[in-house]
């Protein structure tokens, strides 16, 4: 028996296990790294004009609210309406993304869960975002991170991944749509310190361009569909010391338009013109 | 369409089957067989020779796994029209994959057990990976089954690619044991 030969017996094992290995997903899968596009030919670039994010006052101001004694509630802020052009939003073009993966030795370092509580109280805010498309699902692994420590007890990697799909498989991944074989939602990651997925831009640095959404610089970015892949956009930007990165796939862009802004904003009262 | 639905299709002897096979899952056999044959044109073939394969044998068959059905088809006829002679000009990958095969045999030097056949090897494949983790079955079967190459693994199940290369390093060793244990070259 030769290499050859085991490659070929592989074909007869059970197809339980063909079918296994073909729509399941890792357990512990991090969903923002979850693709398999393949790389694109050539330069595209999509540009055009320049962002504006108009923030404008469409109704009049709300009468001012009187609290109540007692215990406070938080009531919901009249927010005004933020309205973004599509047309002058710079994009840049993606040939992939992937995960910059950084091994933690275990002698040397510790590994800490947070919960929700513990997340917002080191970021002093909610991460999840204010506006999700209609249809998506919160992933069950949003409701922790995995923090590394330096033995003296400095964090070295606080990285938080939000998903939000269609839905979900028992063991927790996002589904696969069976006509493309990818996932449908969005990936929220967001960090101070430690290593995010990486976007591969075909422009150089130099060449890549931003947009301004309420004085926030916002690289978007676009990998257009091919044959074997649906579109996929992406959005990276840094708000108050946090940096983040915005997946979405399958989505349509205005939407991961209005999830940036959303982040950005801290309201989900987005409008897209165009 | 569902894919009981499609093998109905399959059994009433309606030639929308095909189509509908084809719509479903052209791309992905097509991608299979182009991973093997790395020639379009063969690989167009292959996945022809599968549907008509398929309309062959369903009926009889009722597959519980369409899918993993017909690329099992797709995987065998096009490993067949492989021309291994040739096989290192043409396609470095299945070479590479062969090799890496290799190293899981535990005598690839005897010849006592050259006669073993696939579907015996076949079986002996299916206790070893009923006998792995989920993480360590699903990303062999990628690399050893779909011909996947680590980079593509690595993107598919979000992980890097020093960990698949880790994983089937392993698993390759686990599996020469495994042989090993079953006698293979003994």
């Amino acid at each position: 028996m030769n290499g050859k030969d085991l490659l070929t017996g592989m074909g007869f094992v059970d197809e339980k296990f063909i079918q296994e290995a073909e729509v399941k997903q890792l357990k512990k899968a991090r969903p923002f790294f979850f693709s398999k596009y393949v790389g694109i030919a050539a330069c595209f670039m999509l540009l055009v004009g320049t962002v504006i994010g108009i923030a404008g006052s469409l109704r009049n101001t709300a009468p001012p609210v009187t609290q109540p004694p007692g215990p406070i509630e938080k009531v919901p802020e009249e927010s005004d309406n933020f309205l973004l052009d599509m047309s002058s939003i710079h994009s840049n073009t993606i040939s992939s993304i992937g995960e910059k993966e950084v091994w933690y030795d275990t002698d040397e370092y510790d590994v800490c869960s947070w919960n929700v509580a513990d997340i917002s109280e080191y970021y002093g805010k909610e991460l999840q975002p204010a506006y999700l498309p209609e249809g998506l699902i919160a992933s069950r692994y949003n409701n922790s991170a995995e923090v590394i420590y330096t033995k003296d007890g400095t964090i070295v990697s606080d990285l938080v991944t939000l998903g939000f799909y269609t839905g979900y498989y028992e063991d927790g991944s996002p589904e696969l749509f069976e006509e493309t074989g990818y996932v449908k939602g969005i990936s929220v990651q967001a960090g101070k310190v430690g290593e995010l997925s990486s976007c591969v831009y075909v422009e150089p640095e130099s060449e890549r361009q931003t947009t301004d959404i309420s004085g926030t610089n916002v690289t978007f970015g676009v990998q257009p569909a091919s044959e074997t892949s649906p579109e996929l956009y992406t959005a990276e930007f840094q708000l108050d010391g946090i940096r983040y990165k915005v997946v979405g796939w399958q989505i349509e862009q205005d939407e991961i338009l209005k999830v940036v802004a959303s982040i950005i904003r801290g309201d989900a009262n987005i409008s897209i013109l165009n | 369409m569902e894919d009981r639905e499609i093998v109905q299709l399959f059994w009433e002897r309606s030639e929308m089957a095909i189509h509908e096979t084809e719509m479903k899952y052209g791309t992905r056999l097509h991608h299979l067989a182009m991973q093997i044959l790395n020639s379009h044109l063969d690989a167009e073939e292959s996945v022809n020779d599968t549907l008509f394969e398929t309309w062959n044998t369903i009926p009889p068959k009722r597959p519980n796994y369409f899918f993993a059905y017909i690329a099992r088809i797709c995987r065998y006829i096009s490993f067949g029209k492989m021309d291994w002679k040739n096989a290192k000009k043409r396609n470095a990958e299945l070479v590479a994959l062969t090799d890496e095969m290799e190293m899981c045999i535990p005598d690839p030097s005897s010849k006592i057990d050259e006669e073993r056949r696939g579907e015996e090897i076949g079986q002996l494949i299916n206790q070893f990976l009923s006998s792995l983790s989920e993480e360590k079955r699903l990303i062999f079967m990628r690399r050893y089954w779909y011909t996947d190459s680590i980079h593509s693994i690595s993107e598919r199940y979000g992980i890097g690619e020093s960990k698949v290369k880790t994983t089937l390093f392993r698993t390759r060793n686990m599996l020469k044991e495994f042989l090993k244990k079953e006698d293979v070259t003994v």
